[in-house]
């Protein structure tokens, strides 16, 4: 299901040249690509750096997209790219780094949830690679055949690699 | 019993409050400010040439003579790359073909030049991390198989010459940023008969060695040193790794291992060569990550945080002496100092450095004495890792645009170049006699 305004037109006319067409792509899709990114660095100025870094990429690609249908997928493929090499060789968070961030809505947390903090720092503990596939499975909602065709395997391998992370952080996160 | 979906709603629900944290970015301001600064040329779709100009051949006639030419070129490229050898494991030699895995999981052989284009890993993938023997007459890498590693030895051609079933597990802690939780890069020895490199034993990685053939398959080292990324010296004699302590320590690594070590190539003699104190007690995944070890010198290459704030890159001797902070001698403002490569013939470090206030990182090129340092040689270059050609004219790297490579050329006589190709992670390029 598409959310927000239908892209099919904006994409030939961005693909072409048309300025606003791109801004409007880009104001469909702007907030899976900040999320994704997101997931990727954990870090709120690498995720900007890598959006950033993906719209420029975004604009000059933008005429090999062939599916329009896709191009969801695609602007949030470029955003993790860009979020990958930006942590790649880069030093991993640390977890006070993580533990002194204030969440967004103050810290309040259902009742029996897990803990911002004990999340953040289990997402530290895996590789860009596998908090790429938690991010689009869980942040924005791609499933095996999307997410697949983003990383270039296969839906099952994608299935196979949820499901052995979802056993990780349930083990990490203290819940076996 | 364990309640699957409850956990995973309860994950989903947390991560989305996580990333409910997103920053904040006017992105389509900041489009449009994109598109007007590069304005593109509109154009009309472009037209075949009309097909009947191309009588009396037909459109089949004119197909095959250009698969033949193309044939042809390919042909020449690899008789050029597969049939001029340079036994030395050092010094400036000629640029051969440039391997390089996909993201599908493909290695991908081309010429020089970036021509010739052509995968040698079978449709199903798998493929990891090539890497070419000193010699140039071998070209390794992992392939992966349902959940087990091989090591896969083939011809410059593609063509398998041994597939060493090493069946190194998959890791049960993928720290590694390798697609797929592969191992990390393979390592031949100088004389291009042994292949050093690390999988995991018992959840803690182990360096191992094994002749290209795949016999005489071996772990090497202190089994209480969690130990990734190996290279060799230039004289094979002995091997140089990073210890992972900290990261391991819940899996019975010593506590204090993480450093750079040095180790004959029997595995005896392991002792610890940096100092870069933060770095040893810290529990940095990167830190030590990759050492490099100089062509035909006793100086070796790695990073690591000296203050907690930000990577640099390093060399010491391999008796643990002159350690000197390469970063600090180029001086500027160091935000990411990474994935230092030595040139072919010793002379000079490449390393990436991530830049300040503006998106992206770019090269830095030094002498090993610290200086001369030339600084950006192109400014869209993406983070480490570089590869040098064999000539020491050029380098590999990400390019800040997707999935491709940039070719830098050092002499400045003609302008870097993006190969669109589906790059994933590491391009090493074959040695030949120039």
């Amino acid at each position: 299901m598409w959310i927000g305004p239908a892209p099919w037109a904006p994409s030939s006319r961005a693909a072409a040249g048309d300025e606003e067409a791109f801004a409007a792509i880009v104001g469909a899709y702007q907030q899976d690509m900040l999320r994704v990114a997101f997931g990727i660095c954990g870090e709120a100025d690498l995720a900007r750096d890598a959006v950033q870094s993906a719209l420029v990429v975004a604009w000059r690609k933008l005429a090999t997209v062939r599916e329009p249908e896709h191009l969801r997928s695609w602007l949030v493929a470029v955003a993790a790219n860009e979020a990958r090499q930006l942590v790649r060789g880069r030093r991993p968070l640390r977890l006070d780094e993580l533990a002194v961030e204030p969440s967004a809505d103050g810290g309040a947390e259902p009742a029996g949830a897990i803990s911002r903090v004990d999340l953040a720092n289990a997402l530290r503990r895996l590789s860009a690679d596998e908090r790429t596939v938690i991010a689009l499975r869980y942040g924005i909602g791609l499933d095996s055949e999307e997410i697949g065709r983003i990383l270039g395997v296969s839906a099952s391998g994608v299935r196979s690699r949820l499901a052995r992370l979802m056993d990780r952080l349930r083990k990490d996160l203290g819940d076996a | 019993m364990r309640d699957d979906s409850g956990f995973e709603l309860r994950f989903t629900a947390a991560y989305r409050r996580y990333l409910d944290d997103a920053p904040a970015l006017d992105a389509v301001a900041l489009a449009r400010s994109i598109a007007r600064a590069h304005p593109r040329r509109r154009r009309d779709g472009l037209a075949w040439p009309a097909w009947p100009a191309l009588a009396p051949l037909g459109r089949v006639g004119w197909l095959v003579l250009l698969a033949a030419l193309l044939l042809a070129l390919l042909a020449a490229t690899l008789s050029l790359g597969a049939f001029r050898r340079l036994p030395a494991p050092d010094g400036i030699v000629g640029a051969g073909l440039i391997a390089f895995d996909t993201q599908g999981g493909h290695v991908v052989l081309m010429g020089p030049d970036g021509s010739d284009v052509r995968e040698i890993s079978p449709p199903a993938g798998g493929d990891h991390l090539p890497i070419w023997s000193p010699d140039g007459t071998k070209l390794a890498f992992w392939r992966a198989t349902g959940d087990r590693f091989s090591i896969v030895v083939t011809d410059p051609d593609g063509t398998v010459k041994s597939a060493v079933l090493t069946h190194a597990p998959v890791p049960p802690y993928p720290g590694t940023e390798y697609a797929g939780g592969a191992p990390g890069p393979l390592a031949w020895a100088p004389d291009s008969r042994r292949i050093a490199f690390w999988m995991y034993i018992d959840e803690l990685p182990r360096i191992h060695t094994m002749s290209s053939d795949g016999s005489d398959f071996r772990a090497i080292g202190d089994p209480r040193i969690p130990a990734i990324d190996p290279v060799w010296s230039p004289d094979g004699s002995r091997i140089a790794f990073a210890g992972m302590g900290d990261f391991f320590a819940d899996k019975g690594a010593a506590p204090d291992a993480t450093g750079l070590y040095v180790m004959d190539a029997d595995g005896t003699g392991v002792r610890r060569i940096a100092h870069v104190d933060h770095a040893l007690k810290s529990s940095d995944f990167w830190a030590f990550h990759e050492p490099q070890w100089q062509p035909g010198g006793e100086l070796i290459a790695f990073q690591a945080d000296p203050d907690g704030t930000s990577m640099h890159v390093f060399v010491v001797r391999a008796d643990g002496t002159g350690e000197r902070d390469v970063s600090r001698q180029v001086g500027g403002n160091i935000s990411n100092d990474a994935g230092p490569t030595w040139s072919p013939d010793g002379t000079r470090l490449a390393f990436t450095r991530r830049r300040t206030n503006i998106v992206g990182y770019q090269v830095v090129v030094v002498r090993v004495d610290g200086t001369d340092a030339v600084t950006p040689v192109h400014p869209d270059v993406q983070s480490a890792p570089l590869t040098w050609s064999p000539d020491g004219t050029r380098i590999l790297g990400y390019a800040a645009e997707e999935r491709s490579v940039i070719d830098i050329d050092l002499s400045g006589t003609r302008p870097a170049r993006t190969i669109s190709v589906a790059f994933d992670q590491q391009a090493r390029w074959q040695r030949v006699a120039p």
